[in-house]
């Protein structure tokens, strides 16, 4: 297993977000993350990255207890993570924003460095604002800054929070195949989307999360017919979602 | 300049390292270190003096502008460095200008330590945090009777040396450490640590996700500060020939700090070599007003906040395209 969640909690105050969760994740899965707004799965994503640190329970990478271990730390051995808003920054360009990444995550220096940010930015279709500040990015650059700053840090596990959020379906069709080809150079992806029909073509699994539980968890097809998860999504929204997949 | 959207490529770094500019640097250079030859004892006492603000106020701007770390109680290094000076060479009978590694590397073992209680401390905690322990440090070295107490020390050594000898040797080590903190900041700020510095300032969350040790940096950052301060101080108190605690642990020294950065502009390279500039000449205008010319200093310093909050370098750096000392990356062609 790459990334194990072993009853793992979270609470903010008296409230309690993620009770108890347990989860596994395979090298060289593509997981579709789902669930209603306040399931948990941005803090569940926090704990896995380290932003935030857990209750009780172990976060587990590749066989190595990363409980104790801070962000960055967690992102040097191998989880790179984008952020739900767009955490640039603002007063880099977009290249030296991947060219963070390329130094701290991956741990390169000089020209290899360069090399790895540069190919971030290329695949992420930012060459011709790569000079460009960040702050003068529009909506769509700057998720797909957040893109190519995780791929410059080299993960073996991608978190992404939501990347197609905001963006038309022609923007969404092209941040998806990007997506795949990511996952196809051997990087597992965990991915949170809304759209549900994005994850439902592209994933090999999802997982479906309400109050911090796993509601359900298998292949998308099966786990689209579950009747917690339709209940969950009253019904309707899922086979409009599902109709949509299967255009 | 602000509205354009691309940040200036690879052109004027062509630019800024090409003939012309190394040449009038070098030329610069001879001027300055040839000067005991050709200026008065007061001119070089007044560089010594523009060449330990301008570090002193390097080191601040660098850990409040690059490092989000605002220091109220800077004075400390600048205590501990000149102390540090004066008590090896009177103990140890040494040539005062071999013991500056000496206060060099006391000023760093200081920052090392000091580091800890510190980094304890996060925004206006640590800033006020700081202050007290230059206080301590102050007091502490009031009560000491082996450091002098109240009454400091002389530094002995110096008085085997000619006048000229003396004012041109301690001129020339006001004028290596003033080029050295130019080099050593803009050297820090082009590598890897300008680099974390800039996206730890940036966003510090987004930092620590894309593996930026925030820790680590600001350590890095706090050695370097402090040691560059520590021997800047040094340096000054080698020119008044004597440290004692009221004056070498005073505030004074982060107002001046403080107040240099801020006219020139914080968290910029420029910024404290021109705000030294502009610090010098009001002072050699203004001084004779007193207690006016504090006023005036203070209100100016709060109209440039309100004004103009990046210091007079933003100004200038507005109306002019030019980037000086630049840090600014370019993506590499192929």
């Amino acid at each position: 297993m790459l990334l194990e969640l072993r009853h793992v909690s979270k609470r903010y105050g008296a409230m309690m977000v993620v009770p108890d969760l347990s989860l596994s994740v395979a090298e060289g899965d593509f997981v579709g993350v789902i669930g209603p707004n306040g399931a948990g799965k941005t803090t569940v994503f926090g704990l896995i990255s380290g932003g935030l640190r857990c209750d009780a329970g172990a976060v587990v990478l590749g066989g190595l207890d990363v409980t104790a271990l801070g962000a960055d730390e967690r992102c040097r051995a191998g989880i790179g993570r984008t952020f739900q808003i767009p955490h640039p920054f603002q007063g880099m360009t977009a290249y030296e924003n991947a060219l963070v990444a390329a130094t701290f995550g991956a741990g390169l220096r000089g020209r290899q460095a360069q090399a790895l940010a540069r190919d971030a930015i290329e695949r992420c279709g930012l060459e011709a604002a790569a000079d460009i500040l960040a702050a003068r990015l529009t909506l769509l650059q700057r998720k797909r800054l957040e893109l190519a700053r995780a791929i410059a840090t080299r993960p073996r596990l991608l978190l992404l929070d939501e990347v197609a959020g905001g963006l038309t379906d022609g923007e969404m069709n092209q941040l998806l195949q990007l997506v795949v080809s990511i996952h196809r150079s051997g990087v597992t992806v965990l991915w949170i989307e809304h759209l549900v029909h994005a994850l439902v073509s592209a994933a090999g699994r999802l997982v479906v999360l309400a109050d911090g539980r796993l509601l359900s968890d298998g292949d998308p097809g099966s786990v689209m017919q579950d009747r917690a998860v339709r209940e969950t999504y009253l019904g309707s929204d899922i086979d409009e979602e599902l109709t949509h997949a299967e255009h | 300049m602000s509205d354009t959207p691309t940040i200036m490529p690879a052109a004027p770094n062509v630019l800024r390292t090409a003939m012309l500019p190394l040449t009038m640097a070098l030329i610069g250079c001879a001027v300055l270190v040839a000067l005991p030859w050709y200026a008065s004892f007061a001119t070089q006492r007044l560089l010594v003096e523009g060449f330990t603000v301008f570090a002193i106020a390097m080191a601040w701007n660098l850990l409040a502008g690059y490092g989000g770390l605002v220091v109220v109680g800077h004075q400390m290094f600048v205590g501990v460095g000149a102390y540090a000076l004066f008590a090896s060479s009177n103990w140890l009978g040494l040539n005062p200008w071999l013991c500056l590694p000496v206060a060099a590397l006391v000023s760093a073992l200081f920052s090392l330590i000091s580091s800890v209680p510190m980094f304890r401390l996060s925004g206006a905690h640590f800033a006020v945090g700081t202050w007290v322990l230059a206080e301590m440090l102050h007091i502490l070295t009031l009560n000491t009777s082996w450091l002098g107490a109240g009454a400091g020390m002389p530094l002995e050594a110096l008085g085997d040396f000619d006048r000229w000898t003396r004012n041109a040797g301690v001129y020339w080590a006001a004028l290596a450490v003033g080029l050295g903190a130019l080099a050593i900041a803009t050297t820090v700020l082009h590598g890897p640590l300008g680099l974390a510095l800039m996206s730890v300032r940036d966003n510090e969350a987004a930092a620590l996700a894309s593996g930026v040790s925030v820790r680590r940096a600001k350590l890095s950052l706090w050695l370097i500060s402090g040691t560059m301060t520590g021997l800047a101080g040094a340096v000054s108190y080698m020119n008044t020939l004597q440290v004692t605690p009221d004056a070498t642990f005073s505030l004074n020294w982060t107002a001046i700090a403080i107040f240099t950065a801020v006219l020139g502009g914080i968290g910029t390279l420029e910024g404290p070599l021109v705000g030294t500039v502009l610090y010098f000449l009001l002072r050699e205008v203004f001084a004779d007003y007193g207690a006016w010319y504090l006023i005036g200093l203070g209100m100016l310093a709060i109209a440039t906040m309100v004004v103009a909050p990046g210091g007079a370098w933003s100004l200038i750096a507005r109306r002019w395209p030019i980037d000086l000392l630049g840090v600014r990356r370019s993506m590499p062609p192929l």
